[in-house]
C-alpha cells in the first residue's frame, strides 16, 4: 500500500563490468537513455517555501491541539481561527456543492457555507485531535500547474518511530492576494474535499437538491461530534 | 473444480457489465460512475445490515479479546500469504525493483520472519505494498467500468472483479481449495476480513458520522483508494479538480 518506489525509476543498469559486449553496449546506452528521460520526466518539487509553510501549519496546528494549558473552549476557538486563517473556506464549500451551487440561492449557498465552516473545523479538530502526542513531519512535495502545489507529510508517532506512518498530503494554492492557502488535505490517499463533494453532491441528489437539507445535516453532525468529544 | 467455475463467472460477470457499462443522462452518474445505483444501494444497505449484525461484533471481540501483538502476526501472517499474488502483478506491470522487495519480503519474513509472523523486512528497509491484477489491468490502460457493490464483498467495478478472479489463479492457496473438500482458503478468507474489519472499526465509524450521505462517502472513499493504489501512492497533480 505505501511505497516510495516510482514506475519510472525501474530500470537501472546493475554492474560494471571490464569488457563490455557492443550488445551490452547498446542496452547501457539505451538504460543510460531511459534513465535520462526518466529524470527529466520527475515531478517538480514545490519552492521550499511552500513545504516549510506547511511544516510550520503542522507544528503550529498541533501546538494548539496539543496545549495542556489552554481549556477545550479556548482550544477549539483557537483551532478555529487557526483553520480560518489557513484557508479560503468559501472556496471550498462552494466546491463541495458541486454543480448545485448554480442552482441554489445566493442566500442558501452563504447559509451552506456557514454550517460548512462550522462542520469542516470541527470535524478537523476531532480528527487530527486523535494525533496528538504525534506529529506530522514533511517528506516532500511536487507542483502542478502554476500556483498548485502539493506537499506530502507522515505522521510520525513518538512511541513507535519505526511503526507504519500515516501518510497525509496538502494542496497548496495562492489566495487572490498571492498568499498560500491550504484547499485540501489527503490522508491515507484520499482527498478530504474530493470526498465531501462526491458525498454531498449524492445527498443533495437524493434530497431534491435541497442545500437548506444539506446545511441542517451538516449542523447537526458538528453538533453530535462536539458532543460525543 | 467449483473455483474455477466461479473464476469463469466473476470473469463473464465482470467483462459483460463492462461491456454495458452505460452513464446517467443526468450527468451525476457520469460524476459518479454509478449507472446502477439504485441497485447498489439496495446492496450496500443489506451489506451494512449484515456488517452490523456479524462482521462488526466479531471483529470488536477479535480485538478485545488477543493482545495486539497477536493480532499483528495474523496481519503479517496474512500479508506474507499475498506475496505470489503481488510478485506476480509486480511482474505483470514491469515494476522491476518492486517485484525485487516482494521477493526479499517473502524470503525474509517467511524465514527470519518465522513463517511471515514477523515483519523483519520493514525494519530493513523494504517496504510492503499492494498489487492485484485489477491495478494490473489499469496500468494496462483498462478502463474500471461501472462502480458496483457486490453483496457481502462490498465496493468494486468489474475491472476489480476480473482482478478478483485472475488473482486467485496467481493465489497458491486456491490450487489447495481445489483438492477435496479444503477449508483453509475459507478459513483464510474468513480471518483476513474480520481482521482488516478490526483495524478499521473507529474509521468507519468515524466516516459514517460525518457523512451526509454514507454510501456517497463510501463509494467516492473506494474509487480514490484505488486510483491511489494504482498510482503507487504518488498524488497525480494534474488530474486534481481546479478550485
Amino acid at each position: 500500500m505505501k511505497t516510495t518506489y516510482r514506475r519510472d525509476l525501474a530500470f537501472r543498469p546493475s554492474h560494471p563490468i571490464r569488457r563490455v559486449p557492443r550488445v551490452l553496449c547498446a542496452l547501457m546506452v539505451a538504460a543510460a537513455m531511459m534513465l535520462g528521460v526518466s529524470f527529466m520526466a520527475q515531478p517538480v518539487k514545490a519552492s521550499p517555501e511552500t513545504e516549510a509553510f506547511i511544516q510550520k501549519t503542522i507544528d503550529d496546528g498541533y501546538e494548539i491541539l496539543n496545549s495542556t494549558t489552554l481549556s477545550a473552549a479556548d482550544r477549539s476557538a483557537q483551532f478555529r481561527t487557526f483553520m480560518m486563517s489557513l484557508t479560503d473556506i468559501r472556496r471550498i464549500a462552494t466546491f463541495t456543492l458541486g454543480p448545485y451551487v448554480n442552482r441554489a440561492s445566493e442566500a442558501d449557498v452563504n447559509d451552506f457555507v456557514d454550517a460548512f465552516t462550522d462542520y469542516a473545523v470541527t470535524v478537523y479538530e476531532v480528527r487530527l485531535g486523535k494525533y496528538t502526542g504525534q506529529t506530522m513531519r514533511v517528506v516532500d512535495s511536487e507542483d502542478g500547474r502554476p500556483d498548485d502545489s502539493v506537499v506530502n507529510a507522515v505522521v510520525v508517532n513518538p512511541a513507535n518511530p519505526n511503526g507504519t506512518n500515516i501518510r497525509a498530503a496538502f494542496r497548496v494554492r495562492n489566495d487572490a492576494q498571492g498568499a498560500p492557502i491550504i484547499t485540501d488535505m489527503q490522508v491515507e490517499g484520499v482527498w478530504l474535499a474530493i470526498n465531501q463533494r462526491a458525498d454531498f453532491t449524492s445527498f443533495l441528489q437524493q434530497n431534491n437538491g435541497s442545500v437548506p437539507a444539506l446545511s441542517a445535516s451538516l449542523r447537526q453532525q458538528a453538533q453530535q461530534l462536539r458532543a460525543a468529544n | 473444480m467449483h473455483t474455477k467455475r466461479n473464476v469463469g463467472v466473476i470473469l463473464l460477470a465482470g467483462l459483460l457489465l463492462a461491456g454495458c457499462a452505460t452513464m446517467g443522462a443526468d450527468g451525476f452518474a457520469e460524476d459518479n460512475n454509478d449507472p446502477f445505483e439504485g441497485a447498489n444501494r439496495v446492496v450496500f444497505d443489506v451489506t451494512l445490515a449484515v456488517d452490523r449484525a456479524v462482521a462488526k461484533p466479531v471483529a470488536t471481540a477479535y480485538r478485545d479479546v488477543l493482545p495486539v501483538e497477536v493480532r499483528d502476526m495474523v496481519r503479517n501472517f496474512l500479508n506474507n500469504l499475498k506475496s505470489p499474488v503481488i510478485f506476480a502483478n509486480d511482474i505483470l506491470q514491469g515494476e522491476a525493483d518492486r517485484a525485487g522487495v516482494t521477493f526479499v519480503r517473502a524470503i525474509v519474513n517467511t524465514g527470519i520472519g518465522l513463517g511471515g509472523l514477523f515483519e523483519v523486512a520493514e525494519e530493513w528497509g523494504y517496504e510492503g505494498h499492494s498489487e492485484d491484477f485489477g491495478q494490473t489491468l489499469a496500468v494496462w490502460g483498462v478502463g474500471e467500468g461501472p462502480y458496483l457493490m457486490i453483496p457481502l464483498l462490498g465496493p468494486s467495478n468489474p475491472r476489480d472483479l476480473v482482478g478478483r478472479g485472475i488473482d486467485s489463479i496467481f493465489d497458491p492457496l486456491s490450487y489447495v481449495q481445489w483438492g477435496d473438500e479444503s477449508y483453509v482458503p475459507y478459513v483464510r478468507a474468513g480471518v483476513d476480513i474480520i481482521d482488516l474489519r478490526s483495524r478499521n472499526i473507529e474509521t468507519l465509524d468515524d466516516v459514517e458520522r460525518t457523512s451526509a450521505d454514507f454510501y456517497g462517502a463510501a463509494r467516492s472513499l473506494y474509487r480514490q483508494s484505488r486510483e491511489n493504489e494504482i498510482n503507487n501512492g504518488m498524488a497525480e497533480i494534474e488530474e486534481l479538480p481546479d478550485f
